[in-house]
């Protein structure tokens, strides 16, 4: 834009501005000594810097992309082990045993259902034995009276964020008591949510995030952490 | 058009010419930079299919930006179930989807609108891919055109992940199996994966309903704008008849596939398989099959197969265009053409492609099937075109030795005598008074789908309309 302006400035300054473009080899008149850096390359690279120094100041501007994260709940009551226990102990002898969501319920924490469907987790009474007749044990709590035989997981599968439902792989009797994925089938196992089928064990993924539990005198079990992330797993 | 022939002063003179002095005065304008062809005879709407785009698109954005006005971009608080009682999800819950129902439900003239957009959507990317494959085989990414096949394969990308954001935002599970996926892929992806997730995606699902909607209808149309004033040719044709054929063929869809606001997504509820879209049934083939990461089978390949048309003006270096002296292109074309018909069909078929999906475990796909189909299919459909490109050109090349005319066939035009010109034309102004009472009668009894199959069947008629009458006012 500099350029349309010298036609009235050339009477007073002599030779350089009104061609700007073509660069004629030496000026006519002043250098004789060769500077430094011509006068031209300094105020290209002051040109250039001064650019780079403006975009630099808006720089962090990418700032106001960044989410809003709420604050976490902090450690809440989530289950009543005797209603839980009651609910098992009512289909342990009966075919309901092999349809874990009869002693299993969702809650969600830390964020409730409104921020992320992906802190929803199930907390589930772990029925005595496998078909294979393992004792099945919480191994976070192997000793614990009460949260030897809970766990809770978080429910987003690990292969593409679905939620995972309980479920019971195989002939009831037969098989193993599961965690589901209803999207691409990923299978995870019960008692420690460790990837057994479907994508989710093909690729070696990470198994669910555990909820961390406590347990106070009258049976009521607060949720106080989680290992791992959703969606990401436990590392 | 007919300005010189005309004598006598008729009524609508001082219309057209207002008209022509409106349309002369745009010449100071931009607009007429661009060279506008009107056909004055039918000519086959392929070569215009990224017109017709445009046109769907503008219909997008008026459809799209009525939708605004009742949309809710909020996901809401959702109550967790009461225990020991049967489940009633919180009218507070989703009520993006809410909004979208009360679109279709009570909104008047709210589910035309929807119907509308939708069909759009679907008729954008399909002729979207169309118009790709057209000027692929045309040879048209070369002659100086690059950027506009570069600008145009990018554009056919952003609006496939227009589309997706778009119905996303109705948060209903199919919509919800997207944002999960969409989700995992950008996690998956290297280095500023959490980052970008984070971005495009929120931490919360009131943060990525805002997201979506912030995404969709500003920064990708945007975006998309952008892009099309580099991808706009000089020359373009606007085909009336087929214009407005295309816009009723798009309400006639709507009216007779009305589409449907989907399952409620709640976070309080189990998951249930749902298919993606059909455009993107192929990536979800890909997702199901057994072993393969899920970066790779939703990025990766295709990010190969978009890259392989991008780049095939700078590897395509002969100068000949016409398909018959392209047998490896031609063969490439027609063998991912085949490509993407069994991924996209497969995608809605069980892990077994001839049985359908019904249940979880039939979702995972046997690599080896798989991999094997789409190698012996593709290799069978590069093959068998390759050999039949250059056996014609062979034949062709004997033809021309021995100096024999070249089998080319041609129509002759038919001309309309005036007996027929006059009924047909009465005929169809009967037939859209006709339908244009049935409108209205429709929509007295709000039967919005026979609504809008009837306006779609009136631009139909109108197209037939335009397209006599250019055809008869220049035979004579």
């Amino acid at each position: 834009m500099d350029e349309k302006k010298p036609s009235t400035s050339t009477t007073s300054t002599p030779p350089a501005p009104t061609q700007p473009t073509v660069s004629s080899p030496p000026t006519v008149a002043p250098p004789v000594k060769s500077p430094l850096i011509s006068r031209r390359r300094f105020l290209q690279g002051a040109l250039a810097a001064s650019a780079v120094l403006a975009a630099a100041s808006v720089g962090a501007s990418g700032q106001i992309l960044g989410p809003q994260v709420p604050t976490p709940l902090s450690a809440q009551v989530i289950a009543d082990w005797n209603s839980l226990n009651q609910k098992y102990m009512d289909v342990a002898s009966t075919p309901d045993l092999y349809n874990e969501s009869k002693y299993s319920q969702f809650f969600y924490w830390p964020y409730d259902s409104s921020v992320s469907p992906y802190y929803k987790n199930i907390i589930a009474r772990l029925p005595q034995k496998d078909a294979s007749g393992q004792l099945l044990v919480n191994p976070l709590y192997p000793t614990d009276p009460i949260l030897s035989h809970v766990v809770a997981f978080n429910t987003t599968c690990v292969h593409l964020r679905c939620l995972v439902n309980p479920g019971y792989a195989g002939d009831p009797g037969a098989g193993e008591f599961r965690l589901q994925c209803p999207c691409h089938g990923s299978q995870y196992r019960l008692v420690d949510a460790v990837p057994v089928a479907g994508p989710a064990f093909d690729l070696g993924l990470n198994p669910l995030p555990q909820v961390e539990l406590t347990v106070d005198s009258s049976g009521k079990i607060s949720a106080t952490g989680m290992k791992g992330m959703p969606g990401i797993g436990r590392t | 058009m007919a300005a010189p022939s005309r004598k006598k002063k008729g009524v609508l003179d001082p219309i057209i010419d207002f008209l022509k002095w409106t349309w002369e005065r745009h010449e100071r304008t931009l607009l007429l930079a661009l060279k506008i062809v009107f056909p004055s005879r039918f000519i086959s709407p392929l070569g215009f299919l990224g017109m017709l785009t445009l046109i769907v698109f503008i219909i997008l954005g008026v459809t799209g930006a009525l939708l605004l006005f009742h949309f809710t971009p909020f996901f809401g608080n959702c109550l967790p179930p009461v225990n020991g009682t049967t489940y009633v999800p919180a009218a507070t819950c989703n009520q993006a989807y809410n909004s979208v129902q009360s679109i279709n439900n009570d909104v008047s003239w709210g589910q035309i609108i929807r119907n509308i957009h939708y069909h759009a959507s679907n008729a954008m990317v399909l002729l979207a891919v169309m118009h790709m494959f057209y000027q692929y085989f045309g040879g048209r990414y070369k002659l100086r055109y690059e950027i506009l096949w570069v600008t145009g394969i990018v554009l056919g990308v952003v609006t496939v992940i227009e589309a997706y954001t778009g119905y996303d935002l109705i948060f209903n599970i199919r919509g919800q199996l997207a944002i999960n996926i969409g989700q995992t892929l950008t996690y998956y992806s290297p280095v500023i994966g959490a980052n970008l997730a984070q971005i495009i995606f929120g931490f919360s699902f009131n943060d990525l309903a805002i997201r979506f909607y912030a995404f969709h209808v500003f920064i990708i149309p945007i975006i998309m704008l952008a892009i099309m004033a580099v991808h706009l040719p000089r020359n373009l044709v606007l085909d009336i008849p087929v214009a407005s054929a295309i816009t009723g063929v798009i309400l006639i869809m709507g009216g007779l596939f009305p589409v449907d606001v989907g399952v409620k997504y709640d976070p309080n509820l189990a998951t249930q398989i749902t298919f993606p879209e059909w455009y993107f049934t192929s990536l979800y083939a890909f997702i199901r099959v057994h072993g393969l990461n899920p970066f790779i089978a939703g990025a990766i390949i295709p990010a190969i197969f978009v890259l392989i048309f991008l780049v095939a003006p700078f590897f395509d270096r002969g100068r000949k265009i016409a398909m018959i002296d392209r047998p490896f292109w031609v063969a490439l074309g027609v063998a991912s053409l085949g490509q993407i018909a069994i991924v996209t069909v497969w995608g809605f078929r069980a892990a077994n492609p001839f049985v359908a999906l019904t249940g979880e475990s039939q979702l995972v796909i046997d690599p080896t099937l798989f991999a094997g189909s789409l190698l012996i299919a593709t290799a069978l459909a590069y093959g068998s075109v390759y050999a039949f490109v250059r056996w014609r050109r062979a034949k062709i090349d004997q033809l021309r030795a021995a100096r024999k005319p070249l089998p080319y066939r041609k129509l002759a035009p038919y001309i309309l005598s005036k007996s027929e010109v006059y009924s047909l034309i009465g005929g169809l102004l009967v037939l859209q008074g006709f339908l244009d009472v049935a409108v209205f009668r429709a929509l007295l009894d709000s039967l919005n789908n026979f609504a809008l199959l009837e306006i779609g069947m009136v631009l139909v008629a109108f197209a037939a309309t335009v397209h006599i009458y250019r055809v008869t006012s220049q035979a004579k």
